[in-house]
C-alpha cells in the first residue's frame, strides 16, 4: 500500500472524508472522530451507495461488485484501499 | 384461535435438536434451547404488571424476549435499538412499560434450570404486542395488536405461504416491524430454520446475496428497496440463488422496471406482492407470475381470508364488489382495536358501515370488475421511503420546534433508485448563518427521529409557495427545489 504520507493518498482520504461529511451533513472532524464509519449517524445502505458512486465519479474508477462489502467501508483508510485497488491512485485526469 | 407462539413450543417439544435460529453474532440456537431460554425468561418476568419494552436488535436474544413475553402473557413493545434516546424514552413512557428488556443474556438463561409450568391461554382480545409507527404530529403512536389480530394473519400466511422443517428463512426486516411476524411465528411454528441477516450484511447487497447463498435460504420476505438492491451492483445475475423458492415483498410499491430485473435474475423463484398497513398486517396478496411490463403498476391483488376490503367514496358509501375507486378500507379479525391511549386518533381511523367496522388506510385504490385491486396513491401526508412508513407531519413538527425555523415543509421526491427521497424546505427565522444552519437542522433531526426520517437534504428558502387557499403547495415546492435527480424521473 502507498505510505500514508504520499500526496495521492492524502488527496484520496481527504476526498473520502469530505464526501462522507457532505452526504451526512456533518463536518470532516465528525467523520474522523468515530472509530468506524458505521458509527456515524445515517451511514445506512443508501448512504453507502451514494458515497461509493460519488467517489467513483470523482476518481473515474469502478469498484467491482464483490469488493462492495462491509470490510471495505469500515474506515476512511479501508475505503482508500478499495478505491486505490480500483485504480484511483493512478491519478485523476 | 391458536395463539401465535403455541406452534413454536409444540415444534420444540417434538424436535428439540432441530436448528431454530442463527444470528449475526454466530449464535446458533436449537428449538429446544430457544424454548428453554424463553421459558426461563418468562418465569423471571412473570407477574410484571404492565407492558414490557424489548430493545430490538437483530439478535437471538430479541426473539427469545418476544417469545418469553408471549409465554408470560405480557404484551411486548419492540423498541428499535437504533432510535435516538429521546424517541426510545418516549415510547417506553407512552406505552407505560413496567420493564425494559435489553441485551438478554442467553447464556445465563440457558444455564438456568427450567421448571415445567402451566401457561395461561391468551384470550383473543388480549394484547399480544404494540408496534410504534410515525404519527402526523411529531409523536409516534402505538398500534395495539391483539392475539386475535396476530393469529388471523399467521393462520392465513400458514395456508398461503406454508413452510416446512427443511425450509430456511432469512429474517431481513428489523424485528420491530410487522414483516418479521411471518418469519418468526409462521417460520418457528413450522419448524423451519430462521437466519437473522446481520445488520452489516443487510447494508451491502453483495454481502446479503452471499448470506442468502451460503445459508441456502429458501424463503425471503423483505421490502422492495432491499430486493432491488440485490441486483444493483452485485453479481446476483451470474451467481444466482438456486435454493430460493419464494420471495414475498411488502411495505412499498415495487416499481415495475426493478421488479422485472429482479425476477429475470431469479427465474425459478415465485414472488408475491403483499399489502397491508401496520394496523392490519397483510390484507391483500397478489402472485406475480411473470416480469411486469414497464410503466405499469403491479396489482396488490385480492383480499386474504377473513378480510373484507371496501372502497369508500367521497359520499361516505363503501363499495364491496365490482369496479370502483375510493379509499381502501379494511374489516376483519386482522384490524387493530386502535391506537394506544389515543381514542381520538382511533375514532378518526375507523368507520362503521353496515354491520362492519372498517379501518381507513388512507390509500386510494381502484378495483377492476374481476376484483383485482390496484393502489392509486395517498389522501394525506403519509409516504413510504426505503420501505418505511413516514408521516411528513412528524418531521415537519420536529423541524418547526427548532428556534431558528420560521416555517417548514417536507416533501417526498420520487427517486429512480429508491421509492422516495425526503427533502425539507425551511424558511429561517431572523438573521442566521445559513452555512451553519443546515448541519444544525440535520443534527436536530438525527437526535429526535429514526435515521430513515432524517431529510436527505435541507433547502433554505425565503418563503414557501402557497396554493390559492394559503396552504403550502407541495407540488410547487418540489418544482422550486434544486434537486439533483440523477436520471430524470417522471
Amino acid at each position: 500500500m502507498t505510505p500514508a504520507t504520499s500526496p495521492t493518498t492524502t488527496a484520496l482520504t481527504d476526498s473520502i472524508t469530505g464526501t462522507v461529511a457532505d452526504l451526512l451533513g456533518i463536518t470532516p472532524e465528525d467523520v474522523l472522530a468515530e472509530r468506524t464509519l458505521f458509527d456515524l449517524p445515517g451511514f445506512d445502505s443508501v448512504a453507502i451507495v451514494s458515497v461509493l458512486e460519488r467517489l467513483e465519479d470523482h476518481w473515474r474508477v469502478e469498484v467491482a461488485a464483490d469488493r462492495i462489502v462491509p470490510e471495505s467501508f469500515e474506515t476512511v483508510d479501508s475505503l482508500a484501499c478499495l478505491l486505490s485497488a480500483a485504480g484511483a491512485e493512478g491519478g485523476r485526469a | 384461535m391458536t395463539a401465535i407462539h403455541h406452534g413454536f413450543f409444540a415444534r420444540a417439544a417434538e424436535a428439540p435438536d432441530q436448528p431454530a435460529l442463527t444470528d449475526g453474532d454466530g449464535r446458533d440456537l436449537t428449538y429446544g434451547e430457544l424454548a428453554h431460554a424463553a421459558r426461563v425468561l418468562a418465569a423471571e418476568i412473570g407477574g410484571t404488571c404492565g407492558r414490557i419494552a424489548v430493545v430490538s436488535r437483530k439478535r437471538a436474544g430479541t426473539v427469545a424476549a418476544f417469545l418469553a413475553c408471549l409465554t408470560a402473557g405480557i404484551p411486548y413493545v419492540p423498541v428499535d435499538a437504533a432510535l435516538p434516546e429521546e424517541r426510545k424514552r418516549f415510547i417506553v413512557e407512552d406505552a407505560s412499560c413496567a420493564l425494559v428488556l435489553d441485551d438478554v443474556d442467553l447464556d445465563a438463561l440457558l444455564g438456568t434450570p427450567c421448571e415445567p409450568a402451566e401457561w395461561s391461554e391468551p384470550a383473543p382480545g388480549d394484547e399480544a404486542y404494540v408496534l410504534y409507527t410515525s404519527g402526523s404530529t411529531g409523536a409516534p403512536k402505538g398500534v395495539v395488536i391483539t392475539h386475535a389480530n396476530a393469529a388471523a394473519f399467521v393462520a392465513w400466511a400458514e395456508r398461503a405461504f406454508p413452510l416446512r422443517p427443511s425450509d430456511q428463512v432469512a429474517v431481513h426486516a428489523p424485528l420491530h416491524f410487522d414483516l418479521p411476524v411471518y418469519d418468526l411465528y409462521v417460520g418457528l411454528g413450522a419448524g423451519a430454520g430462521l437466519h437473522l441477516v446481520p445488520e452489516r450484511a443487510a447494508l451491502f447487497p453483495q454481502a446479503f446475496g452471499q448470506f442468502l447463498r451460503e445459508r441456502r435460504i429458501t424463503h425471503l420476505y423483505a421490502v422492495p428497496t432491499a430486493l432491488s438492491a440485490l441486483v444493483r451492483r452485485t453479481k446476483l445475475r451470474e451467481e444466482g440463488l438456486p435454493d430460493l423458492r419464494r420471495v414475498l415483498f411488502a411495505g412499498e410499491e415495487f416499481r415495475t422496471a426493478p421488479l422485472a430485473e429482479f425476477m429475470r435474475a431469479l427465474p425459478h423463484t415465485r414472488m408475491a406482492n403483499l399489502y397491508g398497513p401496520i394496523e392490519t398486517n397483510v390484507v391483500t396478496s397478489h402472485e406475480v407470475e411473470s416480469p411486469p411490463e414497464p410503466d405499469t403498476r403491479i396489482p396488490i391483488g385480492s383480499p386474504v381470508d377473513g378480510t373484507t376490503i371496501g372502497l369508500r367514496t367521497e359520499d361516505g358509501q363503501i363499495s364491496l364488489e365490482g369496479a370502483a375507486e375510493g379509499e381502501l378500507v379494511v374489516a376483519g379479525d386482522c384490524v387493530t382495536p386502535g391506537y394506544l391511549d389515543r381514542p381520538e386518533l382511533t375514532e378518526a381511523a375507523m368507520v362503521h358501515f353496515g354491520q362492519l367496522r372498517f379501518y381507513r388506510t388512507g390509500d386510494l385504490a381502484r378495483r377492476a370488475e374481476d376484483g383485482t385491486l390496484r393502489l392509486l396513491g395517498r389522501n394525506d401526508g403519509l409516504v413510504k421511503t426505503r420501505g418505511y412508513r413516514v408521516e411528513l407531519g412528524d418531521i415537519e413538527a420536529q423541524l418547526a420546534a427548532h428556534p431558528d425555523v420560521d416555517s417548514v415543509a417536507v416533501v417526498a421526491v420520487p427517486d429512480p433508485a429508491l421509492t422516495n427521497e425526503l427533502h425539507a424546505a425551511v424558511v429561517p427565522r431572523g438573521p442566521v448563518r445559513h452555512e451553519a444552519l443546515v448541519p444544525a437542522l440535520l443534527r436536530h433531526c438525527r437526535d429526535r427521529l429514526p435515521h430513515y426520517m432524517v431529510p436527505a437534504r435541507v433547502h433554505l428558502l425565503d418563503g414557501l409557495p402557497t396554493t390559492g387557499t394559503g396552504k403550502t403547495s407541495k407540488r410547487a415546492l418540489i418544482g422550486a427545489l434544486d434537486i439533483d435527480r440523477g436520471a430524470e424521473t417522471r
